[in-house]
């Protein structure tokens, strides 16, 4: 990896998780490699946000989990996407798209 | 995952916390395991392995204290630490705390004494068996004593169908004279059906039998408890022995459960304590005009106290007619007065208008503790107006000027509970008259709600208008 790691921007943990676990089940661990292989490397989970932030996901009803043994026969907890969580994501992706286009457009002002 | 799901998650920091730790536990171990293999992988002796994995999960603690402080989030609604601020608040101002706390003290206390008082003498049943059968004999006029003679009594038996028992008992003094000291006591003479009648059931030995009272003499007794406490040491060979009442010797049958007494044992302030067969003989001819006899029945299951007094009435007009009685001697104004309203006509009344009264007080209380707060709030504008620029909702303002308010209507609850029951002890101990079932004066569940519930109603009479006006700053 070339690029440092980063914490994760303030306020996407939870659409990004919404994100990994809308494709299969996946259990924490696997949840925080899964961002940071497909981040490039670009963002590590901290996994003391990791945890907290599953928890609110799941008490606003956005992901359910449920304990299942993994390829190796160990208990993990998994965790997928609901219903709720299905529309959640996808108008986190709209006010995303939108904002970081408006940011850009700021950027990209000149003078 | 179904909205029922989403409720269960939110309520399972309540209902089963140590399931999610334990969830959470496992869960965080499952991590730790997964770090370690991935370390294992990359070419690191186990030792290594592990200590990287800890190194990096450096924040396994702290996560699951913020999950755990989630938890008690939801838990509390975030009212602990607004509980923290109150008291916090309370306490830098310890006048004003005191003040209002000793005024809601006296409210409460007051309301809560008198509705201890309302339950135990009004709400509670009466100590008896299905006491809302029983039924005494009376005369209209109530504020007189009833007595009545014995040959009423066999007449009612023989004549009225509405009651299943028909028995007497009066009152008379004894003196006890056997071993120790002489001691004179509330004899009362009872039908042998009396006690059963009531529904008493005996602590030691047993009733009257109904040979005993036909034999007349006073060979046999009943002890009520104190009595038997009192005189003979709560011996339970006494069953058996011979007592001196009197001068005449009695053997011992029975002794009664401690809280029993007489129905209108309630308004004397020593019961009666000894207990003899009536001895009436019926086969006598029994005089119409020696009254000395308060009768009382229990009724058949189908009958009311109207039936009954109409057929006792009926009975009565009859002998009348007959000319077996005279006019005088039997005046009709009978009733069959169930036993509730001859004990509690005379203090149901005064105890209500108590009660009223007592309320009023509260309200009062109530009301200047909502100005001593409007009083200090307003100092707090330049506070307010800090909290709300932060970013307080007017909602929250209002919860946690609630909150504190809770906090002192607590303390004033702790206190006029506590005033209220040391308060009753000290009136049942000192008034001369025991009042009407008023015994034991203890705190339980249903004051304890009683006292929860104004707690909360002061909270929020004395509280919501201040809290509410100090919340719209923007209005003033």
């Amino acid at each position: 990896m070339t690029k440092p790691a980063a914490p994760v921007l303030p306020g996407t943990l939870e659409m990004l998780i919404l994100k990994v676990v809308s494709t299969e089940p996946e259990h924490g661990w696997g949840i925080g490699q899964r961002l940071a292989v497909v981040s490039g490397g670009v963002f590590e989970v901290n996994q003391g946000s990791l945890y907290p932030a599953l928890q609110r996901l799941l008490r606003k009803g956005w992901i359910g989990s449920e304990w299942r043994r993994t390829e190796n026969g160990r208990r993990a907890r998994y965790y997928r996407i609901t219903t709720s969580g299905e529309r959640q994501l996808a108008q986190e992706r709209e006010s995303w798209a939108s904002q970081v286009a408006a940011v850009q457009l700021v950027l990209d002002w000149a003078t | 995952m179904s909205w029922i799901d989403g409720v269960r998650e939110r309520l399972r920091p309540l209902l089963d916390r140590t399931g999610l730790q334990a969830e959470l536990d496992e869960e965080l171990a499952f991590h730790f395991e997964r770090e370690v293999e991935v370390n294992l992988a990359a070419g690191m002796s186990p030792r290594e392995a592990r200590r990287a994995a800890r190194a990096r999960m450096g924040g396994a603690v702290r996560s699951a204290e913020r999950v755990r402080a989630m938890w008690r989030g939801f838990e509390l609604g975030g009212a602990g630490q607004e509980l923290r601020v109150a008291v916090r608040r309370l306490r830098r101002r310890p006048g004003f705390t005191l003040v209002a706390a000793l005024t809601l003290a006296l409210g409460i206390g007051a309301t809560t004494a008198v509705f201890i008082l309302v339950r135990s003498v009004l709400i509670r049943p009466l100590p008896y068996h299905q006491p809302d059968r029983l039924a005494f004999i009376w005369r209209l006029d109530r504020d007189v004593e009833t007595w009545l003679s014995a040959r009423e009594l066999v007449e009612y038996r023989a004549a009225t169908e509405s009651f299943e028992e028909l028995g007497a008992y009066t009152d008379f003094e004894i003196s006890l004279t056997e071993d120790g000291e002489p001691e004179r006591v509330l004899a009362a003479a009872v039908t042998g059906n009396a006690l059963s009648i009531l529904g008493v059931r005996p602590l030691h030995g047993r009733l009257f039998r109904p040979e005993e009272d036909l034999q007349g003499a006073n060979t046999v007794a009943i002890l009520s408890y104190d009595l038997w406490q009192r005189r003979y040491g709560g011996d339970a060979g006494i069953v058996g022995r011979t007592i001196t009442g009197d001068g005449q010797r009695s053997t011992v049958v029975g002794v009664l459960p401690p809280d029993f007494r007489l129905p209108l044992d309630f308004r004397l302030e020593r019961p009666t304590e000894i207990f003899t067969p009536a001895a009436i003989d019926e086969s006598a001819t029994l005089a119409w005009g020696s009254r000395s006899w308060f009768i009382f029945g229990r009724l058949t299951p189908a009958t009311t106290h109207e039936a009954a007094t109409a057929d006792i009435r009926a009975a009565g007009a009859k002998w009348i007619e007959e000319g077996v009685v005279g006019e005088g001697q039997m005046d009709r104004g009978r009733v069959a007065m169930p036993l509730r309203e001859l004990l509690l006509a005379d203090v149901r009344g005064p105890l209500l208008i108590l009660m009223g009264a007592v309320g009023f007080i509260l309200l009062i209380a109530c009301a200047n503790v909502a100005h001593l707060l409007l009083a200090r709030w307003g100092s707090r504008r330049g506070e307010v107006a800090v909290t709300a620029a932060l970013g307080a909702s007017p909602l929250r303002l209002v919860r946690q000027y609630l909150v504190e308010n809770a906090v002192l209507a607590g303390l004033g609850a702790v206190l006029g509970v506590g005033l209220a029951i040391i308060g009753l002890r000290a009136a049942v101990a000192f008034t001369p008259v025991t009042l009407i079932r008023m015994r034991g004066v203890e705190l339980d569940s249903a004051v304890l709600a009683f006292a929860a519930i104004l707690t909360v109603g002061t909270t929020l009479a004395a509280g919501l208008v201040p809290a509410l006006r100090l919340s719209r700053l923007d209005d003033q």
